[in-house]
């Protein structure tokens, strides 16, 4: 699997998580089958780290917080993007 | 948003030295350092070769930055840099100041060599004109584009200077478009602190996550730290090794656990004061940091001897450590630093390799 389908793989997953809290404790007690059922692929080292989120690190994880975090990165990583399409 | 991967691009500082001595220069370099002495501050080309290789088979880093001082002073060493990288297919960019292009038929000569060269990425503003004019960036701007290299300019500017902006990209507009001109604020660092004044600088929105420790920076020593800015004064968080101990991947591999450069790349150098303000409020009440910008905030943590111990302390709590690596899975999906913190239980601080006191 390519580095960018995994991002986007599991960029899926956590948007899920932030919507449905049905989906996020089916990741938190049994991930593989969350993935599997919902049609996602992560890496094997995503899936490692997936395995081991606890409840309380999901507590904070609000729709808030990723908008907050992707409104103040919006503009400051725009620069570093531009650069990477660079020719090689 | 796309993904600002980690660590994807990589710099190589090929010499401190340069042959200007601009006002607004972060990096502090200037002629003074062009002593038969100072020319052992070089990167050695041994080691430029091994880095490069090193870079290239781990398949991690795919745009290697050539930078300085000014990198065209080391001009064997740049072509041959350059040359190994695109062989081992890497892409390439280099920053210059473009003094080597008085005329289109030097530019040529110069750049001819470094054709398999990616970008060629030119400073000019006010500062650098006090030098090189702009005459000879339009010669560097046009040999380049003849050869097929792509061209970015960059501009740095203080408070008020829009129209200085306006005024260059009318400068260049027949030969590059807006979009190639890269702007940026002039930092309240280095020599820019001591020849200008406080007033002049832009106040930039503080409370933003860094770009810049996504492009770690390799020093003519070997010293390897998270970004560009001028915290390369030894010991400090964002020091992520030295080449003579270990070899680049490892470096780049170790850094995936250092919680400081995580929580900037998360959450910026604001949210890690007041972090410490919050915790250590007693050991910082008297103490003043530079807020012009992120970088001067984050320059002054990271310098400061009060600041860089506790940020030792606070590396090595548990609870910022898992939040760090649990942010990073949820907020830039990047899963190595979780799964190493559960693999090993517990991650520890991957800076120096000795205590920072």
């Amino acid at each position: 699997m390519s580095e960018r389908a995994a991002f986007e793989g599991l960029k899926a997953v956590v948007e899920r998580m932030v919507t449905d809290d049905e989906f996020k404790k089916a990741i938190l007690e049994n991930p593989e089958e969350a993935l599997s059922a919902g049609g996602y692929e992560v890496s094997a080292e995503e899936l490692f780290a997936l395995k081991n989120l606890k409840a309380e690190d999901l507590e904070g994880l609000t729709p808030e917080l990723i908008d907050e975090r992707l409104s103040k990165s919006a503009g400051i990583y725009q620069l570093t993007i531009y650069e990477d399409n660079i020719k090689s | 948003m796309k993904k600002p991967f980690f660590q994807t691009r990589l710099a190589f500082t090929l010499t401190p030295r340069c042959n200007l001595h601009c006002r607004h220069c972060l990096a502090d370099a200037s002629p003074a350092w062009s002593s038969n002495a100072a020319l052992e501050l070089d990167m050695p080309l041994r080691d430029l070769q091994r880095w490069i290789d090193e870079v290239a088979s781990s398949q991690k880093v795919h745009t290697i930055s050539f930078t300085g001082g000014e990198p065209f002073l080391v001009y064997d060493n740049l072509v041959d840099g350059v040359s190994r990288a695109a062989q081992r297919g890497l892409a390439t960019t280099v920053l210059t100041n473009a003094y080597w292009a008085s005329s289109i038929k030097r530019a040529r000569a110069y750049l001819s060599p470094l054709q398999a060269l990616g970008t060629l990425k030119i400073s000019t503003d006010e500062f650098h004109q006090e030098f090189v004019p702009l005459a000879w960036v339009k010669n560097a701007t046009q040999a380049a584009t003849e050869l097929g290299i792509q061209v970015r300019i960059k501009f740095c500017y203080l408070e008020n200077q829009e129209g200085k902006l306006a005024a260059l990209e009318r400068q260049l507009g027949n030969l590059i478009s807006n979009e190639q001109i890269n702007a940026e604020p002039v930092y309240r660092l280095g020599r820019a602190i001591r020849e200008l004044k406080a007033d002049q600088f832009v106040k930039g929105d503080l409370d933003q996550p860094c770009a810049v420790a996504n492009v770690p920076i390799v020093q003519p020593d070997g010293s390897v730290y998270a970004c560009c800015g001028p915290t390369f004064d030894g010991q400090n968080p964002l020091l992520l090794g030295n080449l003579g101990r270990r070899s680049l991947p490892e470096v780049l591999d170790a850094s995936e656990t250092n919680v400081i450069l995580h929580f900037l790349r998360l959450w910026g150098p604001f949210r890690l004061w007041k972090l410490l303000c919050s915790e250590y409020s007693d050991s910082l009440k008297s103490l003043k940091l530079d807020t012009t910008s992120m970088c001067s905030l984050c320059s002054g943590l990271m310098t400061n001897h009060v600041t860089k111990m506790l940020l030792v302390k606070k590396a090595q709590d548990p609870s910022l450590t898992r939040q760090t690596a649990v942010q990073r899975l949820l907020l830039l999906q990047e899963a190595t630093m979780l799964a190493r913190l559960n693999a090993n239980n517990v991650l520890r601080f991957e800076g120096g390799a000795s205590p920072i006191i």
